[in-house]
């Protein structure tokens, strides 16, 4: 029983996720991968059907946050004590995955973060969503005195004390896991470090935060910190009665 | 005296309790629902059809266009629905998501590939 898990949730990825596949493959890094196909429309699955991984496929879409939560479910039931998670699309370059592994391997640490910011990375940043991503650092700054350089990475990685709780209804977000997760997470006493790496810009397909979308997954997102941080202090207050 | 608009609201009524009692009969409405339907129904036609409980309610609250009170009350009553029906849309939301994670995964332990499979040498190539 292999104890990492590499999860790739993939929404129509048919031009991205051979590519991911055998780059990560190529690294024989002795996990086992799980690709979550969210419903695609596309040859996505067929495509992972082909490679020697695990695949689990939504009959309908249900979008990112619930196919994470897929992955996590499958994970927690399997018995995997640590979770790497990356998108399907290419963008994280997977040659990180390692240092990912080795920060979550020790034991002050529960959740590793992969940041863009610590070093040079490939990816092209527009400034609307480096203002988002600066807001939300501050934003994780204030509220918990943690500086996250990269509090929107989707390059992540649990051990099994913190995704057990992905698992319980209601604990993980239903449409974003970003910022609010990792400030509700922090507020946990989790453990959290960032490990630099490298992002490209994907290959093939749109981006789900493209155009308009980037400005609702930003409200979305700030109401979620904001009942993050009510049902925090609620809870703070009745466990001081 | 009953004005033209009374009649109006009254026979609106009417027709909307009928429509709710058919949709119920032919099962397009769940009771649950429909409860809520038929008590604003009634709601409506008691309102509509005895003037002076809506007159005493405009004086008391101080409306002084009664009708606009029964306006008032309906968008109140509608927002409270919408609301309601938000409320439900999330909890089949989450029970569809639940139920689908379930089925996705159960029909992927049931097709998961062997131990075997995953060594075979056809996929060797992979960990050059």
């Amino acid at each position: 029983m292999k104890t990492h898990l590499i999860m790739i949730p993939a929404h129509n990825e048919e031009g991205n996720i051979a590519t991911v596949l055998e780059d990560v493959l190529s690294l024989d890094l002795g996990t086992d991968i799980l690709v979550i196909n969210d419903g695609s429309s596309d040859q996505t699955e067929n495509i992972v059907k082909s490679y020697p991984v695990f695949l689990v496929t939504h009959p309908v879409n249900l979008g990112y946050a619930a196919t994470l939560q897929t992955g996590f479910k499958f994970a927690y039931n399997k018995g995997y004590q640590y979770v790497i998670q990356l998108d399907g699309d290419g963008q994280h370059d997977v040659q990180y995955i390692h240092e990912l592994m080795y920060a979550l391997s020790n034991e002050q640490t529960d959740i590793v973060l992969g940041s863009r910011f610590l070093q040079r990375s490939q990816m092209n940043i527009s400034w609307a969503k480096l203002a988002v991503i600066k807001f939300f650092r501050a934003m994780i700054m204030r509220m918990t005195g943690k500086k996250v350089t990269d509090p929107t990475s989707g390059f992540r990685g649990y051990k099994v004390s913190v995704f057990h709780n992905f698992v319980k209804p209601n604990f993980f977000p239903n449409e974003y896991p970003d910022s609010n997760l990792i400030i509700e997470l922090l507020l946990q006493k989790y453990r959290l470090v960032e490990v630099p790496v490298n992002m490209k810009d994907r290959m093939h397909g749109v981006s789900m935060h493209a155009g308009f979308k980037s400005f609702i997954y930003m409200f979305h997102v700030m109401l979620s910190i904001v009942t993050v941080m009510l049902r925090h202090t609620l809870r703070k207050r009745v466990s001081i009665k | 005296m009953m004005t033209n608009l009374h009649l109006f609201l009254l026979l609106c009524g009417f027709i909307f309790f009928l429509i709710i009692l058919t949709l119920l009969f032919r099962h397009r409405i769940s009771e649950k629902y429909s409860i809520l339907w038929l008590t604003a129904g009634i709601g409506i036609l008691t309102l509509s059809s005895n003037i002076k409980i809506l007159d005493g309610m405009a004086r008391w609250v101080g409306v002084s266009y009664p009708p606009s009170l029964l306006f008032l009350l309906s968008t109140l009553i509608l927002l409270g629905f919408h609301l309601y029906q938000s409320m439900e849309i999330t909890k089949l939301n989450k029970k569809i998501k639940e139920i689908t994670q379930y089925v996705a995964l159960r029909h992927a332990e049931e097709n998961l590939p062997k131990p075997e499979l995953m060594e075979k040498e056809e996929y060797s190539h992979f960990y050059d």
